[in-house]
């Protein structure tokens, strides 16, 4: 009974491939300067990734393609997406990459192998300006959640600030506090509860469920191994989501052979010598005169989202980029990727008793950032999965849990998607200094929000500014730039810069002297969760 | 913005434990300014904790640190263990003196690290037909083109790694 569909029996030898994108930035803002470099990440994935992935919807949608896709949009990324400030930046970041684009098809001119990828950018530029001002109204949620109401696209969301749930584990309340806010800040912003959640970093440790639980989610993902060493060992692998043990939530793992397909930089797709080079950049090539409108003010060469060559192979001496071609080789890969899901699925059913589904999850920011192409790359594969076969559906794991309810019950395994499987790469003798100050600083927000009651607005306000300097600090990204070695200041002054902000207001409360200037001031700076409620850190969860 | 001082420690009594991986636990501590003064020394005992249905496999491993000393990773050889883990100091005249312990969770579910001899899928009747590595018959073939076109499937760029997010350096 247990494999048998809700809605009637499966078709033999037929499954599913869950698609899964994960779009995440930190939430990096600067009022207090007319330009910081960092806010140059939400920029560019902006007009690489997001507004590329809704043309991508938007043209399925007017072809009528019906396709279930599964997207993270993390409650940081949200946030930011949703501020006047950092959108108002935008529309001046995408002003100049028109004009750039605008000098370089003149510059290009005499340059046929260039000219005519200068005139893919003006396009592309363009077109994108039309969409955010004039379609979207600067409003890119607004967008995406058209695409959910719409059925095509399930969104779901994310720690709240992306904080990496395994090392917080010693304090359930700020776990807690990182899933509920989570959903009530998803609820603001798309009128309705999330029902999934992409965790952290992959994050999970045993017993998290519970809060996962309490919090209304109904799944949730782990690496491979989540539940290839689950307790017991799952009786369809990763091909088939388990109940975590004890609750009615499920998890979902990722297929190996899909992830390796795209993730691998010795096996992947995005590598193709024929795709746009992500590192040759006319920020850092062409001279300092001409391109210093369009960096940093001070100087500092930036990448300006111009390149003109591809990938090519090893050598430093690059040709010149053919968009054409390279789409061509898109095409085939997408082909390639769909063909070994085919066999995939046909091999799966045979020994499975349910059709088995296939999760794939990826970085949202790998298509069209990192990978020019992959936006196309995804167009040509959900094509072809409607046109050229029928034995994969697109499905999203909401589908799935509700044509087959009933599935094995296990105790998923300590993991996350990090090299090395684990919490290696947030806890190495290059970030581990800062759980000392989280621990300290979730202990006295736990404390503050039980003992404190506030009767007055300054007290009440201190008290939230408290919890959001604290989940900006517990943001899996600092210690993730701290080991990764690039952009390291920006990453220790931002944490350091929570833990102080937290620190003094912990003690300004606790000294009954609040500096209303100094509260204010962050206020207007840290302002992510406009409805923050401190009192999430006030629950009396059960103990386990 | 506030001064971006910010304390190395805190002048507390608290021990806290990470599980690092199935194998390793990373422990630090904070304890009193004046207890750190005093102290010759700090010890740290890491104690597998006994129970019927997880007897110890090691003996207790008992760590010298300096007095200045606010963390270290330990090793550990049973994730489905949990360890007790013991701070305490020793003064001036050889006196030991227990600061505090705290019990660790069990770093992993069950299983051992992650390897590749566990297969991705099995039922009990099919597991001697399946490839025990990949789960899957060994005529399946991740790498086979569906139409067979000139282009090489498979380039690489060395060095090159796909699998992280959004880099923050991608500006320089």
């Amino acid at each position: 009974m247990m494999n048998q569909p809700k809605d009637g029996p499966a078709t033999p030898h037929r499954g599913y491939l869950a698609l899964i994108l994960h779009a995440h930035l930190p939430f990096v803002r600067h009022p207090e300067v007319t330009y910081m470099m960092e806010e140059n990440w939400l920029f560019e994935a902006i007009t690489e990734t997001y507004l590329p992935l809704l043309m991508l919807l938007n043209n399925l949608r007017d072809d009528t393609i019906s396709l279930r896709l599964t997207m993270s949009l993390t409650p940081t990324l949200c946030s930011m997406l949703s501020d006047d400030l950092l959108m108002e930046r935008y529309r001046r970041h995408l002003d100049r990459q028109i004009e750039l684009a605008e000098k370089e098809t003149g510059r290009t001119a005499r340059q046929k192998d260039f000219h005519r990828t200068a005139l893919m950018y003006m396009n592309r530029f363009t077109g994108e300006r039309y969409l955010f001002d004039r379609l979207l109204d600067g409003n890119i949620l607004k967008g995406f959640a058209s695409f959910q109401e719409a059925g095509m696209l399930e969104i779901i969301t994310c720690g709240a600030t992306h904080g990496y749930l395994p090392t917080m584990q010693h304090n359930p309340n700020a776990v807690y506090a990182q899933l509920a806010v989570a959903a009530e800040s998803y609820h603001a912003l798309f009128n309705r509860p999330p029902t999934g959640i992409w965790l952290p970093e992959c994050g999970y440790y045993p017993g998290l469920e519970k809060l996962l639980e309490r919090t209304g989610f109904r799944y949730f993902f782990t690496e491979t191994h989540g539940l290839v060493f689950a307790e017991p060992p799952p009786q369809y692998g990763v091909y088939a989501p388990v109940y975590c043990n004890g609750t009615s939530v499920a998890a979902f793992a990722r297929d190996p052979d899909s992830s390796r397909a795209v993730w691998s930089a010795k096996e992947g797709y995005p590598g193709d010598p024929a795709y746009r080079d992500f590192y040759r950049d006319i920020g850092f090539d062409l001279d300092i005169d001409y391109i210093q409108p369009y960096i940093d003010p001070i100087g500092i060469r930036v990448n300006t989202g111009i390149k003109y060559h591809r990938i090519t192979g090893t050598t430093r001496k690059k040709k010149p980029y053919d968009h054409e071609a390279a789409l061509r080789v898109a095409v085939e890969h997408a082909g390639n990727f769909m063909f070994n899901r085919e066999q995939q699925v046909q091999y799966l059913a045979s020994i499975m008793d349910r059709p088995p589904v296939i999760v794939a999850p990826y970085d949202a920011e790998l298509f069209g950032h990192w990978w020019y192409e992959g936006p196309d790359w995804l167009n040509f594969l959900i094509r072809k999965i409607t046109f050229e076969q029928s034995r994969i559906t697109l499905i999203t794991p909401s589908d799935y849990l509700d044509r087959f309810p009933e599935n094995q019950v296990c105790t998923p395994s300590f993991s996350s998607w990090g090299e090395g499987g684990y919490s290696d790469v947030w806890l190495n003798e290059n970030n581990d200094w800062i759980y000392r100050h989280l621990h300290h600083m979730e202990e006295k927000m736990v404390a503050s929000a039980r003992t404190t009651h506030p009767s007055d607005e300054l007290t009440r306000r201190t008290l939230n500014q408290m919890a959001r300097e604290l989940m900006l600090a517990e943001s899996s990204d600092w210690a993730f730039i701290m080991k990764t070695g690039t952009m390291v200041n920006y990453a220790i002054r931002r944490t350091k810069e929570h833990i102080a902000n937290f620190l003094r207001l912990h003690d300004d409360l606790q000294k009954n002297r609040i500096d209303d200037n100094f509260l204010s001031l962050l206020e207007s700076h840290n302002n992510i969760f406009p409805d923050m409620d401190y009192s999430v850190y006030a629950k009396n969860l059960f103990q386990y | 913005m506030p001064d971006l001082q910010i304390p190395r420690t805190y002048d507390d009594t608290a021990l806290h434990i990470i599980p690092r991986n199935p194998y390793q636990l990373f422990v630090f501590w904070d304890i009193p300014f004046r207890v750190r003064e005093s102290a010759l020394k700090l010890i740290l005992r890491v104690t597998p904790f006994r129970t019927v249905s997880t007897p110890a496999h090691s003996p207790a491993v008992e760590l010298e640190l300096s007095s200045d000393s606010t963390g270290r990773y330990c090793a550990v050889d049973n994730p489905e263990q949990s360890y007790i883990i013991e701070l305490g100091w020793v003064d001036r005249e050889n006196g030991y003196h227990s600061l505090l312990s705290v019990r660790s969770k069990a770093a992993a579910a069950s299983r051992k690290n992650r390897s590749s001899d566990h297969p991705l899928l099995y039922r009990t009747a099919d597991r001697d037909t399946i490839d025990p590595v990949t789960g899957r018959a060994a005529s399946f073939d991740t790498t086979r083109k569906p139409d067979s076109g000139s282009t090489p499937l498979l380039n690489v760029r060395p060095g090159e790694n796909f699998s992280s997010r959004l880099k923050p350096g991608s500006t320089y």
